[in-house]
């Protein structure tokens, strides 16, 4: 009995043992960063951001020794609404790295203000791998960024510097592997400042991305001489003032007398530079020429401009002139925002989430009721022959593989027609040109993203939205089961969400045309312009109006099933509406808007018409019973208005504004 | 052991075994418990199910990491309580009356529990089938992770089931307090089944990987410490199941030889 004692005793305390064996691993746990994983986040430029503007966002993964295969996800700070709920957006890219292999992700992050943190992590199974985080209070600036863009033994070209003091603007150097690949990213940048050697390359999609930035408003300054000029990619060539001679031959220029003269300073003794040989592009003007030879030249590039120092500013010259500061203040952009452009034209911006929608839960109890009882069923019946060992088995397997086809058959395919690649998409008027400009860029991030797109127009402005969508991710052949939610929300003070399920849709992306079941095309006419318009929605739409250039122009009724030719003479039909920016005049509206559903139209009518910068669009309200909007057989519910928005095919922005003045 | 004895204590434990399926294959009570179990999970798949919910994960796999941790902890129970169950399959006899006359030996009758109380709460596994296929459907979680998983829980029934027949032969041997092992389970229970899933990972491996600090794939975490992500919790187990194993026979033993 002693003996049992001791036994159990010793058990006792093995059983202890065993129990919180575990435990202290468990109280010890915490993400840590593997050894055979790396990761780098850099934000910004040279580590700068600007406050209330978009910045860029490079990561650096690095793998060794294995493979990876998981999530890289990018968390930033995201709004006021997001922050007061405690989470920021999120950003999900699947990853997958073969063995000792390095990658860069670029992406663009929206900078509310200065707190904040931007984090990356690489996630497998729910497990973090590695993460990194800049903290935003650190980095972040209000002034406008100058990029100065050089060699790391460069640096930036001399009086820069403080000619961006006096100006205001933030001066940052970045080397040319930051440029970030997004025009986007470029949003809170005034000013990018080219002096690369020959060796130093830029990317074709950094360029097309510069070259963006520039028509939007960007100023872009080239210091480069022939070799390095000719080393840029076509797209920011294209924009040079001068076009350097096909045989690529420099001029030596013997002194800078033209730019002493123009910006003072002296230069003692004189020397001379290399310069570039070529001529001035249609448009360009020449600042400062010697022998003939332009070097330092300018031209507008759409709402923006582009300067070229035709030599190496890093030449001993350049560096020992005292006027290069005087020079550079007259060539760097004022400090402020972008100004208004005519290239991004985008209306709308749009908080895009990829996502799943669920089947609801009665097919899911009814085959979680059909298991229960054709197991309980079997096991009944097994009874019968309990003599035999393999009954009871038998018995198991035929109830799960009954269930198994049970399930197959009901629930499964509901939860797969259910899926859908994009579940919500917001769409939001902006209230500046910038914001404008950043929802086409977003809409095009859109499918860079595989599980989860989440982006997010924050602050200040967002105070309405407008349902215009149109078309949906892939169709299976099972169009009518597929449903593409749009929510439209609204910051405005007692503005329901307007939602609009819509059968097939389509992100209303930049220039491309969504092919909708409604579309329009515009011709001109000798007094006006003729508008068709081609409605298969399955739905009237009334009170449709054109709106461009400030004003609106009323259609009438858009009916269902067929196209409907609308004739629109200049001026005559056109409606002036007074201007009242500012989001205070906006939530003053939208509290009038609660007045009546005709009072909600009038005033998103105007808020569209005032935002001049829309490119021509179509808008319209879906006709019938208020409340209820139904495309795809999902009714949503409470939808007060439902609005579409449709992007005129046929018409360069403006073009229209032209025709009808407002 | 000779060869013959081996054989023996085989023959012995699929008698038991067989005796023990049969016996509950028989019982309206034993088909009714089953249903119960398989309504519990019914319940988690219905009550995680993500209804209506758009996920901006695209992706809802704690469905899945539900049905399986409910799985796993029911038949953590289900196999305790068959091993737990009474040896003779007779309400009439005791323990050692039963093996005073039934001529099987006590390795055998100790191998036919563990391998009835095994197979039975294995058996339930696949009666959750239906619930995991559409859990996987749903979560997108991959089968691997799941056969993974599963085959984790299949490992860790063979503890469960040793624990709940130490409790049934030290109970009729008033040689240990039956609160003693029941808190033991209950404790086991919870750690192993449901701090894991706390972590919502169907893939044990990871799971505790992260749990004993070395957070990374399975790809990317050390030889050793993969291996030990396994051990460590079957080895526990399996060190009191053979601590209890040495116990139970001891006990059974002296029963069967001196009758007391």
């Amino acid at each position: 009995m002693r003996a049992i004692r001791v036994a159990i005793a010793v058990v006792a305390i093995f059983l202890l043992g065993a129990m919180f064996a575990p435990l202290p691993a468990v109280a010890g746990s915490s993400p840590s960063e593997s050894a055979a994983l790396e990761m780098d986040l850099r934000v910004g430029f040279g580590g700068r951001v600007r406050a209330g503007s978009w910045a860029p966002v490079l990561i650096r993964v690095r793998t060794a020794g294995a493979s990876l295969h998981g999530d890289l996800r990018l968390t930033s700070p995201g709004g006021a609404r997001l922050q007061a709920a405690g989470r920021g957006l999120r950003y999900v890219y699947p990853l997958s790295l073969p063995a000792d292999s390095e990658r860069e992700h670029r992406a663009a992050v929206f900078v509310r203000g200065r707190t904040g943190v931007v984090r990356a992590s690489i996630e497998v199974g729910g497990v973090v791998l590695a993460s990194d985080e800049v903290n935003l209070a650190r980095s972040c600036v209000d002034d406008a960024l100058v990029v100065a863009v050089g060699g790391e033994a460069r640096g930036a070209p001399p009086g820069l510097a403080r000619a961006a003091a006096e100006k205001s603007l933030s001066l940052c150097e970045a080397a040319v592997s930051d440029l970030p690949d997004d025009a986007l990213a470029y949003d809170g940048v005034r000013g990018v400042v080219l002096a690369l050697s020959a060796a130093e390359r830029v990317s074709d999609a950094q360029a097309a991305a510069i070259a963006l930035w520039v028509r939007s408003g960007g100023v872009l300054v080239l210091a480069a001489d022939t070799p390095e000029l000719r080393a840029l990619p076509d797209a920011l060539q294209e924009l040079s003032p001068v076009e350097p001679e096909p045989s690529g031959q420099a001029v030596f220029v013997t002194s800078l007398a033209s730019l002493i003269e123009r910006y003072g300073g002296a230069l003692e003794p004189q020397q001379g530079v290399v310069a570039v040989a070529g001529r001035l592009r249609p448009g360009s003007i020449a600042l400062a020429s010697e022998g003939g030879a332009p070097i330092l030249a300018a031209r507008a590039a759409g709402a923006g401009s582009t300067a070229l120092l035709a030599f190496d500013v890093s030449a001993g010259a350049f560096g020992r002139w005292g006027g290069a500061s005087s020079l550079w203040r007259e060539l760097l952009p004022e400090a402020g925002t972008m100004p208004a452009g005519n290239i991004l034209d985008w209306t709308v911006a749009a908080l895009v989430t990829a996502g799943v929608r669920y089947p609801g839960a009665r097919p899911v109890v009814a085959f979680a009721a059909s298991c229960v009882a054709a197991t309980f069923a079997a096991l009944a019946l097994a009874r019968r022959a309990a003599r035999r060992t393999w009954a009871f088995f038998a018995a198991v397997c035929v109830a799960a593989s009954v269930s198994v086809g049970l399930g197959w058959r009901s629930v499964v395919p509901l939860a797969r027609r259910s899926s859908v690649a994009i579940s919500s998409v917001t769409i939001v008027e902006s209230q500046d040109r910038a914001q404008t400009a950043r929802a086409r860029t977003c809409a095009g991030v859109l499918p860079l993203a595989d599980r989860v797109a989440g982006l997010a127009f924050p602050d200040r402005g967002w105070h309405m939205g407008y349902a215009a969508l149109v078309r949906g991710p892939g169709s299976d052949g099972n169009g009518a089961e597929r449903g593409v939610e749009v929510t439209c929300g609204r910051d405005g003070p007692a503005l329901p969400a307007v939602r609009l399920v819509a059968r097939e849709m389509a992100i209303l992306a930049g220039e491309k045309v969504a092919p909708f079941a409604l579309s329009a095309a515009v011709e001109r006419t000798s007094d006006g312009v003729s508008l068709a318009v081609t409605n298969h929605t399955g739905m009237r739409f009334d009170d449709a109006s054109v709106v461009s250039g400030g004003s609106a122009i009323p259609l009438g009724a858009i009916p269902d099933g067929r196209t409907t030719t609308f004739s629109v003479r200049r001026q005559e039909d056109a409606i002036g509406v007074a201007r009242h920016d500012g989001p205070e005049d906006a939530a003053g509206s939208a509290r009038a808007w609660t007045a009546s559903h005709l009072a909600l139209r009038q005033a998103i009518l105007e808020q569209v018409v005032l935002r001049a910068r829309l490119g021509p669009v179509l808008i319209a309200w879906a006709a019938g019973r208020d409340g209820v909007v139904s495309l795809s057989g999902v009714e949503s519910s409470r939808a007060d208005v439902t609005l579409v928005i449709l992007h005129l095919q046929g018409l360069e922005p403006g073009a229209l504004g032209e025709v009808i003045p407002g | 052991m000779s060869e013959s004895r081996a054989r023996t204590i085989v023959r012995d434990a699929v008698r038991v075994c067989g005796a023990g399926v049969r016996a509950r294959t028989a019982s309206l009570a034993h088909a009714s418990v089953w249903t119960l179990a398989l309504t519990c999970i019914a319940i988690v798949t219905v009550a995680t199910w993500p209804s209506g919910r758009i996920e901006p994960t695209g992706a809802a796999p704690e469905v899945a990491c539900w049905v399986m941790y409910s799985a796993f902890a029911i038949s953590a129970l289900l196999a305790s309580a068959y091993s737990s169950g009474r040896l003779s399959y007779s309400r009439d006899l005791s323990v050692s009356e039963w093996l005073e006359h039934t001529p099987v030996s006590p390795a055998g009758l100790v191998l036919g529990k563990l391998a009835d109380a095994w197979f039975t709460s294995a058996a339930f596994l696949i009666s959750v089938a239906p619930f995991l296929v559409v859990a996987l459907e749903v979560g997108t979680v991959g089968i691997d992770r799941v056969v993974q998983g599963l085959i984790f829980i299949a490992l860790m029934l063979v503890p469960f089931s040793v624990a709940g027949l130490a409790a049934r032969v030290l109970i009729d041997a008033k040689d240990l307090s039956a609160l003693a092992l029941d808190a033991y389970l209950l404790v086991v229970l919870v750690v192993t089944a449901f701090l894991p899933g706390a972590w919502a990972d169907l893939n044990p491996v990871v799971a505790l990987a992260r749990a004993i600090g070395r957070a990374s794939t399975e790809a990317q975490i050390p030889a050793g410490a993969r291996v030990a992500a396994w051990i460590v919790p079957l080895a526990s187990h399996g060190s009191v199941s053979a601590g209890l194993w040495a116990l139970m026979m001891r006990v059974l033993s002296r029963r069967h030889k001196g009758g007391g």
